[in-house]
C-alpha cells in the first residue's frame, strides 16, 4: 500500500483509534518510519486524542521511574468481594454468565512488584465462560486495559472493567481470551496513555477439566 | 545523543548523505563509520518510534528509555555485523523497537544499560514531537478551539465518540448514517483546521492545503 492510499483512507486517524487490524498496523507502522507526512497526521490525532474536553488527560499520573521492579503475586486465592454485578464500564462489556454461575471463576491478583517471570497461570474449569480478577492499588484516576503480547489492545467486546469503591478494580474476560495465550494488563489515563504494566496472565485448563472435555 | 565511543572516521572525513541513492544507506555508512551525520539517525527516526512506543500504550518516560535503547541496539549492531540490507534501516529500528516493547511488557529489560547522557533539551526541533513543542496548556487548548470551529454538532460526535469512547467506526457511521467517504471527510476535515491552528502556533502541524472545505455533506 502507497502514501496515497493510507492518506485516502485517513489511516493515521484509524491508527490512532486503535482501528487497525494486525496486518494493516504493520504495514502503516512501517510505512510510518518514512513518511514525515503521516507522522504529523498521527501526532496531531493522538494529540487531538489525549486533549479532547472531557477526556481524562488531565488526571496527574503517578511517577513511576522507568523499569523500575515490580512483581505480579502468583498466588491466587479465589475472593468473594464482589459488588454487584452491574456497572461493567468500557470495552462493550462481555457478555456472560453472573457471578454466581459455576461457569464464572473469580481470581485475586494483588501487585506487587515486578520481575521477569512467566506469565500467571489461571486454572479454568472446562465449562469455565467467564474469569474474573480483581486488581487491588490501582491509583486514583487510571483505569485498567488489556493488551496482547504484542502490545496491541485486546478487540472491545471480549473484555470488561470496572472500578470498585475500595480502589480495586475488576476485569471480566472472556475465558477463550485467556487460554493458551498471554494477556497483559496495564493502567492507563483513560484516553490510552500513560500508566504502567500490571502483570500478565495466561489461562490453563485444569486437568481434571481437560478431561471431562474429552 | 547516541552513546557508545564510534570507530575513528574514515579517510576523507565525514560521508555526506547523498553519498548514493539509499539515505538509509547513506545513514548505515556514516553509523558504521561514525561520523557525526549518525546523528541524523536520531532526527529521522525518533518521532515515528515514539509514535510507535506509545501506539502500545507505553508511558512517555519509558518510551523515551526504550527509544534510546532501540538507537543504542541498531548502532552496535551496524558496527559489529553491519545490516544484511542497508537499505531498510527504518524496517530494523522498526523490528527492534517491537520486540523492545514486548520485552518491556513482559518485564524482560533490565534497568541497566549504557544510556545517553545527554538530555532531551539537546534535540534539534525536527527530531521532536507535536506535543514535545507545544506545551500541554497550549496544546488543550488547539483542541479545545478545533472543537469550537468544527461546522456541524455531528463532526464533533464522531470525533468524540471515535476518540474519546473508542467506538468502532462500522457503529459510529451506522447511528449517524454515514457512508465511508463521509466518514473520512468529516475527519480529515478536522485534521486540515486542526493543522491550520496548530500552524498559528507555530508548528508545522502537516501539508497546508489552503481553505478547509466546510461543504456539508
Amino acid at each position: 500500500m502507497d502514501h496515497e492510499f493510507f492518506k485516502a483512507q485517513q489511516t493515521a486517524a484509524l491508527y490512532v483509534a486503535n482501528g487497525l487490524g494486525e496486518g494493516a498496523l504493520e504495514e502503516f507502522e512501517l510505512h510510518l518510519m518514512g513518511c514525515g507526512r503521516c507522522i504529523d497526521d498521527v501526532e496531531s490525532w493522538r494529540a487531538i486524542k489525549q486533549n479532547m474536553p472531557g477526556g481524562r488527560a488531565s488526571v496527574r499520573l503517578r511517577h513511576v521511574a522507568p523499569f523500575m521492579d515490580w512483581r505480579m503475586a502468583a498466588s491466587l486465592v479465589g475472593v468473594g468481594v464482589l459488588g454487584a454485578a452491574g456497572g461493567w464500564v468500557g470495552h462493550e462489556a462481555t457478555v456472560g454468565p453472573d457471578v454466581y454461575s459455576a461457569q464464572t471463576v473469580v481470581f485475586n491478583l494483588p501487585a506487587t512488584t515486578r520481575s521477569g517471570d512467566e506469565c500467571t497461570v489461571l486454572r479454568l474449569g472446562a465449562d469455565t465462560r467467564v474469569a474474573v480478577l480483581r486488581v487491588p492499588g490501582v491509583p486514583a484516576g487510571l483505569v485498567i486495559a488489556a493488551v496482547d503480547g504484542e502490545g496491541h489492545p485486546l478487540p472491545a467486546g471480549r473484555y470488561a472493567t470496572r472500578a470498585q469503591p475500595d480502589g480495586s478494580y475488576l476485569v471480566r474476560m472472556d475465558s477463550q481470551l485467556l487460554v493458551g495465550r498471554s494477556v497483559y494488563l496495564q493502567t492507563h489515563r483513560g484516553d490510552g496513555a500513560g500508566g504502567e504494566p500490571l502483570g500478565c496472565v495466561t489461562g490453563e485448563l485444569a486437568s481434571g477439566s481437560q478431561e471431562a472435555a474429552r | 545523543m547516541i552513546t557508545s565511543e564510534p570507530p575513528p572516521p574514515p579517510e576523507g572525513g565525514e560521508m555526506s548523505l547523498k553519498r548514493d541513492d539509499s539515505p538509509d544507506g547513506s545513514l548505515v555508512a556514516a553509523i558504521a563509520g561514525g561520523t557525526r551525520l549518525q546523528d541524523e539517525l536520531y532526527v529521522r527516526y525518533r518521532r515515528p518510534l515514539l509514535q510507535i512506543f506509545l501506539h502500545r500504550r507505553i508511558a512517555r518516560d519509558a518510551a523515551e528509555d526504550l527509544l534510546q535503547r532501540t538507537f543504542l541496539q541498531v548502532i552496535k549492531k551496524i558496527r559489529a555485523d553491519g545490516l544484511e540490507d542497508p537499505t531498510n534501516l527504518g524496517g530494523y529500528l522498526y523490528r527492534t523497537a517491537c520486540k523492545l516493547a514486548i520485552a518491556y511488557w513482559r518485564g524482560e529489560l533490565s534497568r541497566e544499560y549504557d544510556r545517553d547522557q545527554e538530555s532531551l533539551s539537546n534535540l534539534r526541533d525536527e527530531a521532536l514531537s507535536v506535543e514535545e513543542r507545544l506545551d500541554h496548556e497550549k496544546l488543550a487548548k488547539c483542541v479545545r478551539t478545533l472543537m469550537g470551529q468544527l461546522p456541524q454538532q455531528r463532526d464533533r460526535e464522531v470525533l468524540e465518540r471515535f476518540y474519546l469512547r473508542e467506538e468502532p467506526r462500522t457503529a459510529i457511521r451506522e447511528s449517524l448514517q454515514l457512508t465511508e467517504l463521509q466518514f473520512n471527510q468529516v475527519l480529515w476535515r478536522a485534521r486540515q483546521r486542526f493543522g491550520d491552528i496548530l500552524r498559528r502556533h507555530g508548528v508545522a502541524g502537516g501539508e497546508r492545503t489552503g481553505t478547509v472545505q466546510t461543504t456539508e455533506i
